[in-house]
């Protein structure tokens, strides 16, 4: 039974992460996956939205901006561990050299997203849109999920392991 | 000779700046080390904080169990519950080799009480109804912080700045059932060895710091 299913799985797994890919168009320059955020109390004003952004072109871009229909306001922060003690800044932009990958991730850069819309549930999903300074923008969408344990020492501490590839338009 | 007196002289340099880099990168190594044992326990000052549930909790009701207190504030989105699951995964690794009543309890110090106390019960049960929480007046919650050895700061713009971050020591404090601080963790507190250390601390095993 297993022997069955297990090929059939992986198949739909290939399919499913082929798909994107085959409908990102020649303009896309920026690629979003593995995003999520922190399953968080419905009285906590705040959450941190995580992912791993990419840019595919032969320049670099500057993350300005994100918006999401489920908080009122979302700013870029990264959090900060410098001689012991731990803060967080807010970022007026992030760039992104041609043909590099940055991670948001758990006590590094998150997204700041303030004032929920509405009370959220492990596993709902929710629109979020990256702006570029070029005046390009990236859609995809943010599970809720569970924090999770740094893993090992060689870091990848909250790898979510979901892959969804979303491209600009 | 000439040539000799100068060789001389370069080797022996040689010899002291590699010694002293092998110097500095045990210290940087020793620095990165996520488990550290104090020297000599550290005593707590009598203090007077409540729980989440209103109830008092002061330096008695620390006593008896073994804790991990970790200094954070309720509006921390990014980095404080990804600590509380690191400690939890620890308790969850540590309940394999020790038994239930030596597990350290996971004690959360809110360090901002005016945005804490009021949601502070809830914050904690939605990650574990186990969690402790701690908040109360600012100058009890002064006296911890300095018995720890830790630090915070609430980082106003301005007087009515709402959305303020608060700074802190990172660190997880470790406290023995005599109420003493023993040792200290750091981040990026991996579970595994993080467990490991307390296992060995725990369990009575000598250390050579």
């Amino acid at each position: 039974m297993i022997k069955k299913i297990l090929p059939m799985v992986i198949s739909l797994t290939l399919m499913l992460q082929a798909l994107p890919v085959i409908a990102q168009s020649k303009s896309a320059q920026a690629t979003v996956t593995n995003a999520w955020a922190g399953l968080a109390p419905p009285t906590m004003a705040m959450n941190a939205g995580y992912f791993s952004l990419s840019n595919h072109s032969a320049k670099a871009i500057a993350l300005v901006s994100a918006h999401s229909p489920a908080y009122a306001t979302i700013e870029i922060h990264e959090s900060q561990l410098e001689d012991g003690i731990a803060s967080m800044r807010m970022l007026q932009s992030l760039t992104i050299e041609p043909q590099q990958q940055v991670q948001f991730e758990s006590g590094g850069l998150h997204l700041m997203m303030r004032k929920p819309l509405s009370s959220m549930s492990l596993g709902d999903r929710f629109a979020v849109q990256l702006r570029f300074d070029d005046g390009a923008a990236v859609d995809f969408e943010m599970q809720v999920l569970k924090p999770i344990p740094a893993a090992s020492k060689a870091g990848s501490a909250n790898s979510h392991q979901e892959h969804h590839h979303h491209h600009a338009m | 000779m000439a040539k000799l007196s100068g060789t001389l002289p370069r080797a022996c340099l040689t010899i002291i700046l590699l010694a002293a880099q092998c110097l500095f990168v045990s210290q940087a190594q020793a620095a990165t080390d996520s488990y550290q044992l104090l020297k000599k326990p550290l005593a707590i000052k009598p203090f007077m904080l409540s729980n989440q549930d209103g109830e008092p909790f002061d330096l008695e009701a620390l006593k008896n169990h073994w804790s991990m207190i970790f200094i954070g504030f309720t509006t921390c989105p990014d980095v404080c519950p990804v600590t509380l699951a690191n400690l939890e995964a620890v308790r969850a690794e540590m309940s394999l080799r020790v038994s239930p009543k030596r597990i350290p309890r996971i004690i959360f110090l809110a360090v901002d009480p005016a945005r804490d106390s009021p949601v502070l019960k809830e914050y904690l049960a939605y990650f574990h109804p186990e969690y402790i929480g701690l908040s109360g007046a600012v100058v009890q919650i002064d006296s911890l912080i300095k018995s720890l050895k830790a630090f915070y700061r609430l980082d106003k713009q301005s007087p009515d700045d709402v959305d303020y971050d608060v700074l802190h020591t990172a660190f997880v404090s470790i406290i023995n059932p005599q109420g003493q601080m023993v040792a200290k963790l750091s981040p990026p507190f991996y579970p595994h060895k993080t467990a490991e250390s307390l296992n060995q601390l725990i369990r009575g095993v000598k250390f050579d710091d």
